[in-house]
């Protein structure tokens, strides 16, 4: 239905990474020239709100460090809705193409291949560093004012998860303090000439720059070695933090420090059919979850479930977890599953990644995402549509059958076939020809099947039907379609089977 | 459809601080026109009103906010008695009347205020005091646009009469800010009206043909007034004694105009047939009128397709006609339903809406306090509270306000109840992550209202209170004891006199 979830965002070419730990050596005498380079990207976001526009292409700019003789790592944030990628070498004026081969966002990496055939095969990849610790040294690189490779060092001040991405909140990251005010995304950091982690962005508040932990980087890269890519792990529940003793106590947990309660578990997901709401998860892979839903780390210390699930284990293995439901303590294995945005009843598309869309006789349909309601404005609870706005927020925990999405007459593009009607907006819609609607691509086939939108029924309007006139609908769309400029009448993206 | 706004700025009650004179004078009234009285003969008749309000506060429901005073405008509509607005005197603690040029104030009480109407009615409590004082005059009316109109009044808290000159720019149905839901008619002029005008008339040919009682605070100099046929409804409902308010008629139509929409309806008039889409279970249409009707006339006005009627040579809303019909009248509505005319009565006597959410006054918030935890319904008074809160947490409240009735939010339902604040207490820590959320279950008591809550306190679950919520899947649990030993600590900490205010009739 929209942009393919994580395995079908890999390119069709396997990803063949030299960079096997330890076969890499540091470039000699820190000669980073052809190692570290500079990434230049033109990005074209989709208008949300009218979803076949497309917003005005903008520029992008950040690093990216070779991994592999033709592989370049760098953040998926900074090549998101990529129309063109560039990249430079230190003290070279031209600009070379590349290719985005895979893109993660839930790890916030990308790789990219040099599409020059000067460049090509000739990278100089870094090693991989291990784990990184609190107190060391390290060094960050970009270029300088005089294009020369600027260097900093400096310490490692916390090692914490980032909330700053919306696609990836919670990624394993440390905090930097160096006299280099390193923000820019995919500026790598380096510890004995070997690759520590790349910076994701600047925190001015606290003044570091805030670097995607090695361990992260590790994981993409071994996962991207496999095909289908797989993305990590995913535990697929929320979760509220358990440190109310009253009510440990009602839920018969035992009085100490351990344990969350489960708030919601997506269909589809890793704990799909085994962990329900109010479950209280007390252990997930042999390690203890403390009641803020922390657990001990062997090499950094306290860090965030999230990362237990998605930074220990790929897509595929088991793992034990440990649980009270009902007052009875209980275990079970679950097979470790990704994050499937699409499979949500509402998908957040945190990648901004363009929305499917249907227009039949000026009628707007689409499904209802996080993104959309974002789109209305930082206070869009109170600024969408009250209805919509609780779809999203007020249903938690609430069972959905696979495939379930709000479909919405979204808006309505004025014409004479659809005269009267000018004025619905964000409607849910609940049947289209008669048939209960449950997703677009059900429309879609309905409108297909039976020559166009007959009539609409919405929720709240008492099962009164809206119709439109079908024998006027082919010259409607064309004329709608020529007076809006709308290039297409429908995306809708492949479904699941047929995606590459 | 009556629009479920949020609240709007306050309606102009006269808050001058260091009021400005008023520039007006009364030397300066113009001539009147040959037909009425002259405008000058009509400026005695209009009084100052200074009112001390004391406005609930609904954040610390167990105490009143702070007093304050003000002033509006009224003028004399018989021996005794003054007509203003409502928003003047709403919520009043003390109220008196100036007569424009002497310094003697005598104290005044409200007879009938019509809150979704934004009038009232005055009367002095000095015998004698408007002796004198000629009761204006009404208009027969609604004037014309273009028509040259004065407001007179008080702005700015001045003690001296000012009138403004202007013309009547737009005759339309608006939102009346008092209620903050009900539309009426308004008058729209270009004459200045300021806070402390509210209350005065506007006058055209002598005669009063308007209430100043609002303006927008954006655009330039655009004021409104209540009109005549509002003005008239109002008095004819109270001249019985008692203010019964308007008749709502609760449907939703669609523009019916798509000839699609008119072909699959059998509507062969293009002229004519407004589509009904929705009833209000609480309107007077329930049960009468039904979704898939096409409302043809009403009490003999054709409807166009839009919903409009052609009254007076102007196109109005058709609820204009149920606007002019008194509660416990009844309207005969010429209906196209399965393929043929039927003719419904319908009686015009619904209760009031309990989930409209009017702004509510002279009335004290009801609220349960328990274990420091704050239980209201919701109302127009809460939903001020939550200013400034997080959007994502208050966004059930507005959600269960604005469409209580559209989704069907009130089956089981005497009202919603909120748990809106948190007094902080041992037995309370932990309850943040639930506040705005709309209560569901206390103990196993289905919330009808906020006496369930009450009493769902009284039978503990195996000495945890457990209070489930709308849309959220975990419930609060307290320690039953804990909480029933905080109430004495929150209430002797917090200022708190009494943990409950419940209806008289709904108390358990």
């Amino acid at each position: 239905m929209r942009r393919a979830p994580i395995p079908g965002r890999i390119a069709a070419a396997a990803v063949l990474l030299l960079l096997a730990a330890g076969c890499a050596r540091p470039p000699a005498g820190g000669d980073l020239g052809r190692t570290l380079v500079e990434v230049h990207v033109t990005r074209v976001d989709a208008d949300r709100l009218m979803p076949w526009r497309n917003g005005a292409p903008g520029p992008g700019a950040g690093y990216a460090v070779a991994v592999g003789t033709n592989l370049l790592l760098t953040t998926e944030e900074l090549v998101r809705n990529h129309t063109l990628v560039e990249i430079r070498l230190a003290g070279r004026g031209s600009r070379l193409p590349a290719r985005v081969v895979l893109a993660d966002p839930q790890s916030d990496l990308a790789l990219l291949e040099p599409l020059d055939a000067g460049l090509a095969g000739r990278l100089r990849p870094l090693p991989a560093a291990t784990a990184i610790r609190r107190g060391r040294r390290h060094e960050l690189v970009q270029f300088g004012a005089g294009d020369h490779l600027q260097r900093g060092s400096g310490t490692i001040t916390e090692i914490a998860p980032d909330y700053a991405s919306a696609a990836a909140p919670g990624l394993l990251a440390f905090h930097v303090a160096s006299a280099l005010r390193a923000g820019t995304a995919g500026t790598p950091v380096l510890r004995d000439g070997a690759l520590a982690g790349i910076v994701l962005h600047y925190n001015g508040a606290r003044d570091v720059s805030v670097v995607l932990a090695p361990d992260v980087i590790a994981a993409f890269l071994a996962a991207s070695r496999r095909t289908p890519y797989a993305g990590p792990p995913a535990g697929g529940f929320e979760f509220v933090a358990l440190n109310d003793p009253v009510r440990r106590r009602y839920l018969g947990v035992p009085e100490d420090d351990r344990g969350v309660q489960i708030l919601a578990v997506q269909a589809g997901g890793t704990a799909d059919g085994f962990l329900q709401p109010e479950d209280v998860l007390l252990a997930w892979d042999g390690f203890a979850i403390d009641n803020q839903g922390f657990y001990r780390d062997p090499a950094y210390g306290r860090l965030p479930l999230r990362q237990l699930i998605a930074g220990r284990r790929t897509v595929g293995e088991s793992v034990g977890v440990e649980f009270v439901r009902g007052g009875v303590r209980r275990r079970l294995t679950l097979r470790l599953r990704g994050r499937d945005d699409a499979a949500a009843r509402i998908p957040e598309n945190a990648v901004d990644a363009p929305d499917d869309y249907l227009i039949d006789g000026g009628l707007l349909f689409r499904e209802l995402t996080g993104d959309y309601l974002r789109a209305h404005g930082p206070r869009w609870p109170l600024q969408t549509n009250a209805r919509l706005a609780w779809e999203y927020l007020g249903r938690s925990g609430q069972p959905y059958a696979p495939g379930e999405r709000v479909v919405l007459l979204a808006a309505v593009l004025p014409d004479p076939v659809n005269i009267g009607y000018q004025g619905l907006r964000d409607e849910i819609v609940t049947a289209v020809n008669g048939h209960a609607v449950t997703n677009l691509a059900q429309l879609a086939r309905i409108v297909a099947a039976e020559g166009g939108v007959a009539n609409v029924t919405l929720r709240g309007w008492d099962g009164v039907r809206l119709p439109l006139d079908t024998n006027r609908l082919v010259a409607a769309n064309r004329r709608i379609q020529r007076v809006y400029r709308i290039p297409s009448l429908v995306r809708l993206a492949p479904p699941p089977e047929n995606r590459p | 459809m009556r629009a479920m706004l949020r609240p709007m700025s306050a309606p102009h009650v006269g808050r001058a601080a260091g009021a400005l004179a008023a520039a007006a004078l009364l030397a300066a009234a113009p001539a009147a026109a040959a037909a009425g009285p002259s405008v000058g003969s009509l400026l005695q008749s209009v009084v100052k009103i200074h009112v001390t309000v004391q406005r609930p506060d609904y954040a610390q429901p167990w105490q009143a906010g702070a007093p304050g005073t003000g002033s509006g405008t009224g003028f004399v509509i018989s021996r005794r008695r003054i007509l203003t607005n409502a928003h003047v005197v709403s919520d009043a603690k003390f109220l008196e009347v100036q007569r424009s040029g002497e310094a003697r104030k005598v104290p005044a009480h409200v007879v009938f205020a019509g809150h979704d109407c934004d009038l009232a009615v005055l009367e002095v409590d000095a015998e004698g005091f408007l002796d004198g004082l000629p009761a204006l005059e009404f208009g027969t009316s609604l004037p014309e646009l273009g028509q040259e109109v004065y407001a007179i009044g008080y702005p700015m808290g001045g003690t001296v009469l000012s009138l403004t000159r202007g013309v009547v720019s737009r005759v339309d149905m608006h939102l009346y800010t008092h209620s903050g839901v009900d539309s009426h008619l308004v008058i729209q002029t270009d004459a200045a009206i300021n806070p402390g005008n509210s209350g005065g008339p506007v006058v055209f040919d002598g005669r009063v043909v308007g209430v100043a009682f609002q303006a927008l605070s954006v655009g330039q100099n655009i004021g409104y007034a209540i009109p005549l046929p509002v003005v008239q409804h109002f008095l004819a409902d109270i001249a019985d004694g008692r203010y019964d308010g308007y008749p709502e008629l609760g449907v939703v139509t669609l523009d019916s105009r798509n000839p699609a929409l008119r072909d699959s309806l059998g509507l062969a008039d293009p002229s004519r047939g407004a589509l009904i889409v929705r009833v209000d279970p609480f309107g007077a249409g329930a049960r009468r009128l039904f979704a898939g009707d096409v409302l043809l006339a009403a009490d003999g006005h054709p409807i166009a397709p839009d919903g409009s009627v052609l009254l007076a040579g102007a196109n109005l809303d058709f609820n204009e006609l149920v606007e002019r019909r008194q509660w416990g009248e009844k309207m005969l509505f010429e209906v196209w339903r399965t393929g043929r005319v039927a003719r419904v009565e319908v009686p015009l006597d619904n209760p009031p809406n309990p989930f409209a959410y009017r702004h509510e006054y002279d009335t004290l918030p009801e609220y349960v306090l328990a274990g420091g935890l704050l239980f209201a319904p919701i109302s127009r008074g809460l939903l001020g509270t939550l200013d400034g809160k997080d959007d994502r947490a208050v966004q059930p409240v507005f959600y269960y306000a604005g469409r209580a009735t559209v989704d069907d939010l009130v089956q089981g339902r005497d009202e919603f109840v909120v748990l809106g604040g948190r007094l902080p207490h041992a037995a309370n820590t932990y309850a943040d992550p639930f506040l705005y959320k709309i209560v569901a279950e206390v103990n196993g008591r289905r919330v009808r209202g906020l006496a369930d809550v009450a009493a769902g306190f009284a039978h503990p679950t195996n000495g945890f209170d457990v209070i489930r919520f709308e849309g959220y899947p975990l419930p609060l649990v307290l320690d039953a004891a804990g909480r029933t030993n905080a109430d004495a600590e929150v209430q002797a900490r917090y200022g708190v006199p009494v943990l409950q205010r419940l209806r008289p009739e709904a108390a358990p």
